[in-house]
């Protein structure tokens, strides 16, 4: 492992949060622009489909949980009162749809990350030593780190309390920095 | 690991995860707009997407068919007492027909939650294997092995149904979608899948073959046993949302609807109820038929409630509405409060439990037996000795609220 040496902070990706025009669409989609809800749709799709991927290990089951997802958020984007927090509220929308999804489907229709190839064995690990750590250890850390939710976000995406976000954060952490030493 | 390095980690392997392209995204974002018009458009009464015709096939065979099958499938009949004594007996059955060389576990009819499933294999069944997924089978399924996986659910959600293509019975297996490979467990299976709307059911059969590349001798037999699914069906369906209630007993209003098959606009459909503690159906509300047979309306069930729907002579399925106990605390006075109970629970003991912000959980701090009724429920006061601005709640439990009702959790309140 090469890519665990400490990198500065500038040189992270940091996660997205709301664009001012992203709140804009939001805003008009809320009027029913199906133009600007597509665009929602176009930008915050991919990470909602890998969140979903991530969650539930079956490119099938993703794609259903994604289409379930986008066509929850036309329906209710109407009543979201803060258009700025489009993004969490999506992905709580997402987080419902995939545990429904799990919850019908057969064990062992999961394989998600391990479908993909690698060329960068440093990638091999890092997806290997993600894709050991628990189910609920895996979300906290995408909704997190990966899709810039707050901690109070993330618990209220997954009905949980906010204590049990920041102790599942850092025991993920530990359990990845163990995995990967 | 701090959060900088996590984030960076998780970045990098974000970036190979394959998304969607915009095309596909455009067209997932269509589809989204396009089905929740469909469940808005659902008060309007249409109880089917895209105005597509329906039929259930396996009507066509008639009483005499279905009681053939239903007798070789082992399927019960469910006779029924109505008040006017006029809904005929009913059979209802989804599953594969047995046949020699085929081994097949099925619910055989909807439980709860409006879903049948069935398991049908050309080989020995792995033991420990349940309708909950045949892991162990698909785990050591040989190379000439097939399994079909296969759940069947009343139609009637405009958002899963719009998944769901009509088609005929027998259905085909080349009409199924290759499900992505996988590295896990079932790698080296083949693995398709076949959503079929069939009737009022939506059917999501999944099929394995024991290697990726199946024989043409493997899919003639997928190919057969598919043709054995039944989707023996009645001709009015009945669905249910929710089917357990809480909060107010008796305003919480249930979401009753279903298809009657052949129906046309206009036709009287009755909903019939046997309340918990009744022997009998007796009519509790009803509907008319749209021109696509499509019905629906509201019930109010202040108890446990079987319901069924009844067209002409026809009598659906019953499904059973479960009702939570409505528990209420107040405050009397500074130091009183009074707990009550929807229903007659006369000298029943209820639970006061206090919350412990040190623990983050609640505790029982008291036991009240309930002695004053006043006519649809009984109350108690009480004291408890606790710090003020302690947060209590009241909690029934199922025990005591059996059978007619679910345990109940009262409001919470700061003493």
């Amino acid at each position: 492992m090469t890519d665990l040496a400490p990198v500065a902070a500038d040189s992270v990706e940091r996660p997205d949060r709301p664009e001012p025009d992203e709140v804009e669409l939001v805003r008009r989609a809320q009027l029913g622009s199906s133009a600007a809800f597509d665009r929602l749709v176009v930008t915050r799709g991919p990470d909602v489909y890998r969140y979903l991927l991530v969650r539930l290990r079956n490119e099938s089951d993703a794609r259903d949980a994604l289409q379930e997802t986008m066509t929850a958020a036309w329906q209710g984007i109407r009543d979201l009162r803060q258009p700025e927090k489009f993004w969490p509220w999506l992905v709580s929308i997402a987080a419902r749809k995939a545990t429904a999804i799990a919850g019908t489907r057969l064990r062992g229709d999961e394989h998600g990350l391990d479908a993909l190839a690698y060329d960068d064995e440093s990638l091999l690990e890092i997806r290997e030593a993600f894709g050991s750590l628990p189910q609920h250890l895996r979300e906290v850390l995408v909704l997190r780190y990966r899709l810039g939710l707050t901690e109070e976000e993330v618990a209220e995406a997954l009905g949980i309390r906010l204590g049990t976000v920041k102790s599942r954060s850092a025991r993920a952490r530990r359990a990845l920095e163990e995995l990967l030493s | 690991m701090d959060e900088r390095r996590t984030e960076h980690l998780l970045a990098r392997l974000w970036r190979e995860i394959p998304a969607p392209s915009q095309d596909e995204l455009e067209t997932i974002g269509r589809r989204a707009r396009a089905e929740a018009n469909v469940v808005e458009a659902a008060p309007t009464r249409t109880m089917r997407s895209n105005g597509r015709r329906l039929r259930l096939r396996w009507a066509v065979g008639g009483a005499a068919c279905a009681l053939l099958v239903g007798s070789a499938l082992g399927f019960g009949l469910a006779s029924s007492l109505t008040p006017s004594g006029s809904a005929q007996v009913n059979f209802v059955g989804f599953g594969f027909r047995p046949v020699p060389g085929w081994n097949v576990l099925q619910t055989g009819t909807l439980d709860q939650t409006g879903v049948a499933t069935a398991v049908a294999a050309n080989v020995q069944l792995g033991a420990g294997d349940d309708l909950g997924g045949p892991q162990a089978t698909l785990a050591s399924l040989p190379t000439r092995g097939v399994l079909i996986f296969a759940t069947f659910r009343l139609r009637g959600d405009p958002e899963q149904d719009a998944r769901f293509e009509a088609r005929d019975l027998p259905l085909q297996i080349k009409d199924a979608e290759r499900m992505a490979a996988s590295n896990g467990a079932l790698g080296d299976l083949g693995r398709y899948r076949l959503r079929a709307a069939v009737g009022g059911y939506n059917i999501d059969a999944r099929v394995y073959f024991g290697q990726g590349k199946p024989s043409p001798a493997a899919v003639a037999a997928a190919q057969a046993q598919l043709s054995r699914l039944v989707v023996a069906a009645e001709r009015v369906t009945l669905r249910v949302q929710p089917t357990v209630i809480g909060a107010r007993a008796g305003t919480t209003r249930v979401r009753v609807s279903g298809i009657a098959e052949g129906a046309r606009a206009g036709e009287a459909v009755t909903i019939q109820g046997k309340t918990c503690g009744l022997r009998f159906f007796r009519v509790i509300g009803g509907a008319v038929t749209e021109a696509d047979g499509g019905w629906w309306n509201y019930v109010y069930p202040s108890k446990l409630t079987t319901l069924r729907a009844v067209w002409r002579d026809e009598t659906s399925a019953e499904v059973t509405v479960r009702v939570q106990a409505f528990v209420t605390i107040r405050r009397r006075s500074a130091r009183r409060f009074e707990v009550s109970v929807g229903g007659p629970f006369w000298r029943k003991h209820i639970t006061i439990q206090r919350f412990d912000n040190r623990l983050g959980s609640w505790s029982a701090v008291k036991s009240v037996v309930l002695t004053d009724d006043y006519g649809i429920g009984v109350r108690a006061m009480f004291t408890l000795p606790v710090p003020k601005g302690t947060l209590i709640r009241a909690v029934f439990p199922r025990s005591l609220a059996a059978p007619c009702f679910l345990a109940g959790v009262s409001n919470s309140l700061r003493t």
